[in-house]
């Protein structure tokens, strides 16, 4: 028995990434081979995976292949092709961002996610099962075709967040919090889905409002070179650049210790098909005050503040009102590190294993039916 | 917090800084736009690039016997030759997309640099205007 991963690309440092590694480590502990093929690689990962070439791959009736799906790529017709010939095909889907985010900015990236979303209909009728990790993706895969779904919470070790920050960062961000502020954080890509502008936007207006000292970092790197420019622009025209810090592949001691210093995690993201940064900002108890978009409710669950709007003043006043109160951010620390819990990986891995095996043991002419979709998430979530 | 809060909060930030929120709700909704003027020219390049690729499954269906194996047949024989003429259409408009994007990337920065100064200059003015009120008032 056997599941090969397949991906577009592989990086580190990227939520599918390091979901597609925790899924091989799961694989091959539980006694089932696999490998890693992605048709482009970081450098630093080359020999974790293989080169994905467009030539008909080895068929063999134990194999299986599990497709990562998040951007348009040429596997995809390729899978479609390979799935004619008699390969079975597994689908886990990371979601793919709307295009209409992108075409004002990166035109050619929007007709890309345009082009995934077609792929990802004609791959349809081949899989066996496409898996998600929100019922925001679960939803989108049934629209999509796919008849056979099924809810698989991502990958991610948390166990990492429990190791020492980065102690010169730590310091530094120590030394400059005796100057008081509050330090507002987010984590993602500069990219015009996670809607930055607004996070900025808010923060403005809670500077003024509410703290003069304070700070906002956006760790993450940039999608799309003019959103970053804006992003700055902003910051300079609403006079607050001096108090906001963007930053770029940082290590993930360097993260925690991003983690540790900050006061609220802020999130205004339009799009999230699921949202790895809000666990992470859970597994340190740090709260979250999150706009309720997309996977965010689902993901976050009662661990933070969920707006249903996200105008500056409403959010400056949302984060005001938590940081002023002890007591409800004790209990919303509390509350995420319990919520992370469900995404433990030793769980998640059982989980992934349990939804895979029956697949693996029944032969392909026996699979009359579709697996069912299981009703739920872990912890209630969705 | 309640909708009372927050507009007290509003009103609290209006008589700190006068016109500070809307300003901070224009400049995101400037960059949230995406879309600024209507359909930027890039923007429709990259239209015509995602329709440029032939689609080379001709359907084959017929209501005579044999035809759609006959047309199925020759759909397979020259599916080659299409792709061949389809690679080279697609070659053909990404490089002209590439040339064409450097010129609008240009032109769209100007763009975007003429409309930051504009909402600059009409804040000065409303400020100039507040402080000529606020003068005139101290003089009478």
């Amino acid at each position: 028995m056997r599941v090969d991963q397949y991906l577009p690309s592989y990086w580190s440092h990227d939520a599918i990434g390091n979901h597609v590694r925790q899924v091989g480590r799961a694989l091959r502990v539980s006694g089932i081979d696999s490998d890693i093929h992605a048709a482009a690689v970081d450098r630093r990962l080359e020999r974790e995976v293989e080169l994905w070439r467009p030539v008909p791959g080895e068929r063999r009736p134990d194999r299986l292949i599990l497709y990562h799906l998040s951007v348009d790529s040429d596997m995809s017709d390729w899978l479609v092709e390979e799935a004619k010939a008699g390969q079975r095909v597994l689908v886990y889907y990371h979601n793919i961002t709307p295009a209409p985010f992108f075409e004002g900015w990166l035109p050619e990236v929007g007709g890309g996610l345009a082009r995934a979303r077609r792929q990802m209909a004609a791959l349809a009728p081949f899989v066996e099962l496409a898996l998600a990790p929100s019922h925001h993706s679960l939803a989108e895969l049934e629209e999509a075709g796919y008849r056979a779904t099924a809810f698989c919470p991502i990958l991610v070790d948390l166990d990492e967040y429990y190791e020492p920050a980065d102690p010169a960062v730590l310091q530094d961000l120590r030394r400059r919090r005796e100057g008081g502020g509050a330090d507002w954080l987010f984590v993602g890509r500069l990219s015009p889905n996670k809607c930055q502008q607004d996070v900025i936007a808010a923060f403005a207006v809670y500077r003024r409002l509410f703290d003069r000292r304070a700070r906002l970092t956006l760790v993450g790197g940039a999608t799309v070179p003019a959103y970053r420019e804006a992003l700055v622009g902003q910051a300079e025209e609403l006079e607050v650049a001096g108090a906001v810090t963007f930053r770029d592949g940082v290590t993930s001691r360097e993260l925690l210790a991003r983690y540790h210093s900050a006061d609220v995690f802020v999130c205004l993201s339009e799009h999230e098909g699921f949202g790895v940064p809000l666990v992470e900002a859970m597994t340190v108890g740090l709260p979250i005050v999150a706009y309720a978009a997309a996977a965010v409710p689902e993901t976050v669950g009662a661990a933070g503040v969920l707006l249903d709007d996200k105008d500056p003043v409403r959010v400056a006043c949302a984060v005001a009102e938590l940081l002023g109160d002890p007591a409800r951010r004790r209990e919303l620390a509390a509350a995420g590190q319990q919520r992370a819990e469900a995404f433990d990986l030793d769980r998640t891995s059982a989980q992934l294993i349990d939804l895979l095996r029956p697949v693996l043991e029944t032969p392909r002419s026996r699979r009359k039916r579709p697996v069912a979709a299981p009703a739920a998430s872990p912890n209630g979530a969705g | 917090m309640s909708t009372s809060d927050v507009q007290d909060a509003e009103q609290r930030l209006e008589a700190l800084a006068p016109g500070y929120a809307e300003l901070a709700r224009r400049v995101a909704a400037r960059i949230a736009r995406r879309d600024p003027g209507g359909v930027r020219t890039s923007v429709a390049f990259a239209r015509v690039v995602e329709r440029s690729r032939l689609d080379l499954g001709a359907p084959i269906a017929s209501r005579l016997p044999g035809v759609r194996l006959v047309k199925g047949t020759v759909r397979a024989l020259i599916r080659w030759y299409l792709r061949w003429i389809d690679d080279q259409i697609n070659g053909l408009v990404r490089a002209l997309l590439v040339a064409h994007d450097a010129v609008a990337a240009r032109v769209e920065t100007l763009e975007e640099r003429a409309g930051r100064t504009g909402e600059q200059v009409r804040a000065l003015e409303g400020r100039v205007e507040r402080l000529e009120r606020a003068q005139s008032a101290c003089d009478q």
